[in-house]
């Protein structure tokens, strides 16, 4: 039998796959595209005609409804923006395919499982409303849920696996899709002692006071385990590719919260300083000391 | 990647009677054609190059060739030619400086050719040098830790685009004067990059220099960018405000796009309320890195938001980013004059596709 390596559909992935061994193909890649629109409802058009780019590590396909961002490591969905909304209806729409919060979670929590979101993602952010009119105006319906991965009850600060999944409550129509999935959690016991931490923080922001845009130490308001990414691994330029394209540790670690101080340009305002403390060597995997503009 | 287009154009000569000091020498028909390959329509900077492109017919031989564009000569070559029908490319450089830039649109290349030593044939090419203007003005208050790597991380992305300097200030001691001025700020360039202070006050965005007050208010934004417009300088082209709160509403978006109601093609973003330093940094590596990619600016938005913590807390880019002019906005066209004499009136923007 003869295969045509050319036909459309999720078999020219596969059979990108099979052949040429790498699903990196311009074929193989509009057929997880097409696969993917086909998983969220979407419908699917002349995907012969979509167009593959690529650039930083990161494979983007850009089809009859949005552009699909294709990880090119392994082949997986890890970003999703549908076309444009159609133009704001003049009255709010009465069809509904969600009418409740409930509904609405319960349908994204699903498509979510099936991009490996297990039920140790918690929701930690959540949208819901029907078209409404606001000073004359009707503002869209949105529907998102996002879902973040706990490792042994705690949370990852920064860089952890997550999945945010945005929709029209109105159709259920899926409007955007962001997914972080490869980093690996290191470290379940803490070696070092949440004092040894603190302490290790308060002699480090010392040192850091410019940097940190600060005059002297705050007292420390709270600490707590959970992971943190280091640093520099978030640093990476936008040319190294992103967080949801290249694998990254999360390592065991103490967050310190200092307490809050004015905001050095906006006084009014206030913030607060954190470190966070490698909970088994003792060394700095990351500070927010970001400053309001 | 050259922001100027090839125009080509083939004149055929047919039926030259050359004037001769001695002998008149009469060229059979299609004696000879000369064409511009590669002429540059558009051009920028400097190094733009010519192509000439001479094909002879037997018995006619051309021995020497000489061009001029505006009165300068730029190439002058003898060579025998041995074979009837010689196609031979005559790659001449030409620089825009024989010309004033964002000045003279139009030029005429001369053309001469020797039969002999003694009998010569001129011919006039002429055409429209259309003038590409791109500018770009990046301002970073370097007392913020994160905006001297932004600053740099957007100049390259614009340098590489193409786009010329105009200024980049990376300085804990500019002041609004600066950030106006038409010779390096947003009085001159039509892609301009802030991250600094600013605030809302009194019903409108202002941009915080380092040294301030004074401010940069709407007004003085918007008399900054007019300037020149639209005889020596087009609209701003995009500009991006990586401020706290400037762009609360949609007033100084406004000022910078003044001089045009057209904004299909032009944007100005800022931030609606107060962002931090450093995720405010992060958003704008991923934006540019997106637009540079060919991205409209919509669509670049809403990825560099989920690249972000404000992802966590907001539910669309929407909610953080105010995006003034155009969605479908591009980074990589440019602007060209239409004028076909010394102005800029008519500017039309054009992304390097269209070339």
């Amino acid at each position: 039998m003869t295969m045509n390596l050319y036909m459309k559909g999720s078999l020219a992935g596969l059979l990108a796959v099979a052949t040429i061994g790498c699903w990196m193909t311009p074929e193989g890649t509009r057929g997880i595209a097409e696969d993917f629109l086909r998983r969220i409802g979407s419908p699917v058009e002349r995907p012969e005609k979509w167009t593959v780019a690529s650039d930083a590590g990161e494979v983007f396909v850009t089809t009859n409804n949005g552009v699909v961002g294709i990880n090119p490591l392994d082949g997986q969905v890890f970003w999703y923006s549908a076309n444009k909304r159609s133009e704001t209806p003049e009255t709010p729409r009465t069809s509904v395919k969600w009418k409740t919060a409930s509904e609405s979670r319960a349908a994204l929590e699903s498509l979510a499982r099936t991009f490996g979101a297990t039920q140790a993602w918690v929701p930690t952010y959540e949208v819901f409303r029907l078209d409404s009119l606001e000073a004359g105006k009707v503002r869209r319906g949105l529907a998102v849920l996002k879902l973040e991965q706990k490792v042994n009850g705690l949370d990852t600060v920064n860089g952890g696996n997550l999945i945010r999944l945005d929709a029209d409550p109105h159709t259920g129509a899926l409007l955007a899709l962001k997914r972080n999935y490869l980093t690996r959690h290191e470290g379940t016991t803490p070696t070092r002692s949440v004092a040894e931490a603190r302490e290790k923080a308060r002699s480090t922001l010392q040192d850091e006071l410019r940097r940190a845009k600060l005059g002297s130490v705050p007292s420390i308001a709270s600490s707590r385990l959970c992971y943190s990414v280091e640093q520099s691994v978030l640093n990476r330029p936008a040319s190294e590719g992103t967080v949801s394209t290249l694998p990254m540790t999360a390592r065991l670690a103490y967050e310190v919260v200092f307490a809050g101080t004015p905001e050095p340009h906006h006084p009014e305002k206030t913030r607060q300083v954190k470190l966070y403390v490698d909970a088994q060597n003792g060394d700095i995997l990351f500070r927010a000391y970001d400053a309001l503009k | 990647m050259k922001a100027w287009t090839s125009l080509c154009r083939y004149i055929r000569v047919l039926n030259v009677a050359l004037i001769a000091t001695s002998s008149a020498v009469a060229f059979a028909q299609s004696g000879y054609d000369i064409s511009f390959g590669s002429v540059p329509a558009f051009f920028t900077g400097t190094g733009n190059t010519l192509n000439l492109h001479v094909h002879t017919y037997s018995p006619n031989r051309i021995n020497r060739i000489e061009v001029s564009i505006g009165g300068v000569e730029v190439f002058d070559e003898q060579w025998s030619w041995n074979d009837n029908k010689v196609h031979r490319p005559v790659d001449v450089d030409w620089s825009s400086e024989y010309f004033s830039h964002g000045t003279n649109v139009a030029y005429t290349a001369v053309v001469t050719l020797w039969t002999s030593s003694t009998t010569t044939q001129v011919l006039n090419f002429s055409t429209t040098a259309k003038p590409v203007y791109n500018k770009y003005s990046v301002f970073a208050d370097s007392s913020l830790e994160a905006t001297p790597a932004e600053a740099a991380m957007v100049a390259g992305f614009l340098s590489n685009l193409d786009y010329a300097e105009q200024a980049v200030v990376v300085s804990d001691e500019w002041e609004r004067d600066d950030f106006t001025s038409t010779s390096s700020g947003i009085g001159y360039a039509t892609v301009i990059h802030a991250t600094c202070h600013g605030g809302y006050a009194n019903g409108e965005g202002f941009v915080a220099p380092p040294i301030s007050p004074p401010y940069v208010t709407v007004a003085n934004a918007e008399a900054a960018v007019l300037s020149g417009q639209p005889t020596y300088r087009p609209p701003v082209n995009f500009a991006f405000i990586s401020t706290c709160c400037t762009f609360q509403d949609a007033d100084f978006g406004d000022a910078l796009l003044s001089g045009s109601s057209n904004v299909q093609n032009r944007a100005a973003i800022g931030f609606r309320f107060s962002v931090g330093e450093v995720s405010s940094a992060q958003f704008a590596e991923k934006l540019y890195g997106k637009m540079k990619d060919g991205w409209a600016l919509r669509k670049a938005a809403e990825f560099a938001f989920q690249q972000t913590s404000w992802s966590e807390e907001h539910e669309t880019v929407d909610d953080i980013l105010l995006i003034v002019g155009g969605d479908g906005y591009k980074l990589r066209g440019a602007f060209r004059g239409l004028g076909g004499d010394d102005t800029f009136n008519d500017w039309v923007f054009v992304y390097p596709e269209d070339n």
